[in-house]
C-alpha cells in the first residue's frame, strides 16, 4: 500500500499546561494566554513566528476569535474557533497538520481552555445541566427535565447499563479501569487525584447515576492547555523531541433516537479507527500505549472495543486483568487520564501522548513507538483520532 | 403534596408539540409521521431527520414498548427530584420506533431491566399529560 501523503508531515512541537484543577484568579483568556506562552516557549519560537490559531473553549465558553487580539497575534494565516467538544483538541492537530501539508500556515498553535469551577462550589454544580432548567421546558425536549433526565452523567450512566445488559459487562470490569488509572496518576506530579485507590473503594465511592460511581466520572478542572503543531521538516531542528503526527480520522455516527441507533454501544471511534490507522498504516496490535478519551471509565471500555483491540463486547474480560495499568500489556492513560489526572477535554489525552511521545513521562515512561490518542464529545456523539509517534515516518 | 415540595418542570406545549400534548390530556399518543419517507420524527419537528421533507401526518401509537436502557439516579440535579432519589431514569423504544424519555412507574428500581416490555400511561398536569411506562 502506497505511504499516505499527509503521513508525518507534521510533528507537534510545543506543550504548555497552566495548573489545573481548583485553580482560581485567572479568566479563561488569562490561562489561555499562559498556556499559549508556555507552548511558544517550548517550542522555541518567537510569538510572531506563529502564523496558526486554532482555539476551542470549554464548558464555561470563556474564549473565542477575540484571542487573537489578547495575544497580539499578528501575523495569522489560519484562525478559527473550533468546537467538537472532547474531540475538538484532537480535530485542531488535523486541521493544523492539513493547513500545514497545505502551505497554508506554518506553526499552529491549538489552545484549549475551560474554568467553569468557582471557589466554593461543586464539580457537579460546575456541570450539572439542571440550573438553567425551566419550571415549563418548551416543546417535546421537556420530557427530559421532566423525567429528571439531566446532566451529561444520564447519557453515559444509560449508555453503560446497555453495554452490561448486551455483553455481561460488570461493575468490577469498570472498577479496575479506575483502579488503573488512579494507579497511573500517583506517578504523575500533574494529576489532581495521587492517592492509590483500591476496588473497595470504587465499590464504595457513591452512586452518581447507577451504573456510574463517583469514581466511574472525570474530574472537573479549571486551566489551560497549548500545543504547537509545526512542519516535520523542520521540527527536528526545534527543542523538543517532535512528536510526528502518522494517522487521523473522525468519527460521528450521529443518534437518530429510534430503534436501530447504537450510539450507546458503538462509537464514531470505529469510524476513526479506521481512517487513521489506514493513514498511519499500522493496525492496534501496532499500538504501545493508549491516550483515550476517558471522560467515564465505560468511554474507555467502549474505545477500546471500536478501535479493535478487542471485539465489541468483549471490552470488560479484556480490560480485567489489568492490562492498562502500569506494567500491563496496554499501557492506558498514563498520565491518570481525566479520571484522576485533570479534565482538560481532548487536551487531556493529547498532552499525556506528548508527553509520553517525548520520552518526558519519568516513572511514568512507557514504551512509545506508536501512540493512540483519542477524543470522544457528546454522549459518545464526537470523535476524533490521533495516531502519533516519536519516530519520523519513514519515506 | 406539601406546600414545601419544590415543582418539577413540567412541559409547555409550543407550536409542533401542541398536538402531541392535546392527544395526551385525552389519553392518545400520537407521533409525527413523515409524509415524505415514513420515519417517525420525535421530538416534533419541522425536518424529517432521514430524509428532509416538511410532510407529515399526526398517527395515533399502540403506547407499546421496550426498555432501551435506564439508570438510577442518585445526583441531586433539580430541586423538585430531590424527594424521589433513587428515581429512575429510562428510555422507551415505542414499538413504532421511536425512543422517548421516561420513568418506569409500579415496580421497584431493581425490577427494571433492559429489554422489559412496558405500557404507557399518562401522569396528568393540569394543562399536560407526561408519558409514563409501567411493565406489562
Amino acid at each position: 500500500m502506497p505511504r499516505h501523503p499527509l503521513r508525518g508531515v507534521a510533528a507537534i512541537t510545543g506543550l504548555g499546561m497552566t495548573p489545573m484543577g481548583r485553580v482560581f484568579g485567572k479568566s479563561e483568556t488569562e490561562l489561555a494566554a499562559d498556556a499559549v506562552r508556555l507552548a511558544i516557549a517550548d517550542a522555541g519560537l518567537q510569538k510572531l513566528q506563529v502564523d496558526g490559531l486554532l482555539v476551542n473553549a470549554g464548558i464555561s465558553n470563556g474564549i473565542g476569535l477575540g484571542l487573537q487580539n489578547y495575544l497580539g497575534m499578528k501575523n495569522l494565516r489560519l484562525m478559527n474557533h473550533m468546537n467538537g467538544a472532547g474531540s475538538t483538541a484532537a480535530q485542531m492537530v488535523q486541521y493544523a497538520t492539513m493547513a500545514i501539508a497545505a502551505g497554508m500556515a506554518t506553526h499552529v498553535v491549538c489552545v484549549f481552555a475551560d474554568a467553569p469551577l468557582r471557589a466554593g462550589t461543586s464539580a457537579g454544580a460546575a456541570y450539572g445541566g439542571a440550573a438553567g432548567s425551566q419550571s415549563r421546558p418548551r416543546g417535546m425536549g421537556g420530557l427530559y427535565p421532566a423525567s429528571g433526565y439531566f446532566g451529561t452523567n444520564t447519557p453515559y450512566a444509560l449508555a453503560a447499563r446497555r453495554h452490561m445488559a448486551l455483553y455481561g459487562t460488570t461493575q468490577e470490569q469498570l472498577g479496575i479501569i479506575a483502579v488503573g488509572q488512579r494507579a497511573w496518576a500517583t506517578k504523575n506530579p500533574l494529576a489532581q487525584m495521587r492517592d492509590p485507590i483500591t476496588l473497595a473503594n470504587y465499590h464504595a465511592s457513591r452512586w452518581i447515576v447507577e451504573p456510574l460511581h463517583l469514581l466511574d466520572c472525570c474530574l472537573v478542572s479549571n486551566g489551560a492547555v497549548a500545543v504547537i503543531v509545526s512542519p516535520a521538516a523542520i521540527a527536528r531542528d526545534m527543542p523538543n523531541p517532535p512528536v510526528y503526527v502518522w494517522g487521523m480520522g473522525q468519527g460521528h455516527p450521529g443518534d437518530s433516537r429510534r430503534a436501530g441507533t447504537t450510539w450507546e454501544t458503538e462509537t464514531g471511534g470505529a469510524i476513526a479507527a479506521k481512517t487513521a490507522f489506514a493513514m498511519a498504516g499500522v493496525g492496534p496490535a501496532d499500538v504501545t500505549v493508549c491516550e483515550l478519551y476517558d471522560c467515564y471509565t465505560y468511554t474507555v471500555l467502549v474505545t477500546l472495543e471500536d478501535y479493535g483491540f478487542c471485539r465489541k463486547g468483549e471490552g470488560g474480560p479484556f480490560v480485567e486483568d489489568g492490562k492498562l495499568g502500569p506494567g500491563g500489556s496496554l499501557p492506558t492513560n498514563t498520565g491518570g487520564g481525566e479520571l484522576s489526572g485533570y479534565y482538560m477535554w481532548g487536551m487531556t489525552p493529547l498532552s499525556e501522548a506528548i508527553i509520553q511521545g517525548r520520552g518526558a513521562g519519568a516513572d511514568r515512561q512507557v514504551k512509545n513507538d506508536l501512540i493512540l490518542c483519542t477524543g470522544n464529545g457528546g454522549s459518545l456523539s464526537y470523535h476524533a483520532a490521533l495516531v502519533l509517534s516519536p519516530h519520523r515516518s519513514e519515506a | 403534596m406539601t406546600q414545601d415540595t419544590p415543582a418539577k418542570p413540567i412541559p409547555e406545549p409550543d407550536e409542533q408539540s401542541q398536538p402531541f400534548f392535546d392527544a395526551a390530556m385525552r389519553g392518545e399518543l400520537l407521533l409525527m409521521k413523515c409524509g415524505g419517507c415514513g420515519a417517525f420524527r420525535l421530538p416534533a419537528r419541522q425536518h424529517c431527520d432521514e430524509c428532509l421533507s416538511s410532510e407529515f401526518t399526526w398517527e395515533a401509537a399502540a403506547g407499546t414498548g421496550t426498555v432501551r436502557s435506564f439508570g438510577i439516579m442518585h445526583q441531586r440535579y433539580h430541586p423538585g427530584f430531590v424527594a424521589d432519589i433513587p428515581y429512575n431514569v429510562t428510555i422507551v423504544e415505542l414499538d413504532e420506533g421511536p425512543q422517548l424519555p421516561t420513568n418506569i412507574v409500579g415496580v421497584g428500581n431493581e425490577e427494571i431491566r433492559v429489554g422489559m416490555r412496558v405500557r404507557l400511561e399518562w401522569e396528568r398536569h393540569s394543562d399536560v399529560a407526561i408519558p409514563k411506562f409501567r411493565p406489562v
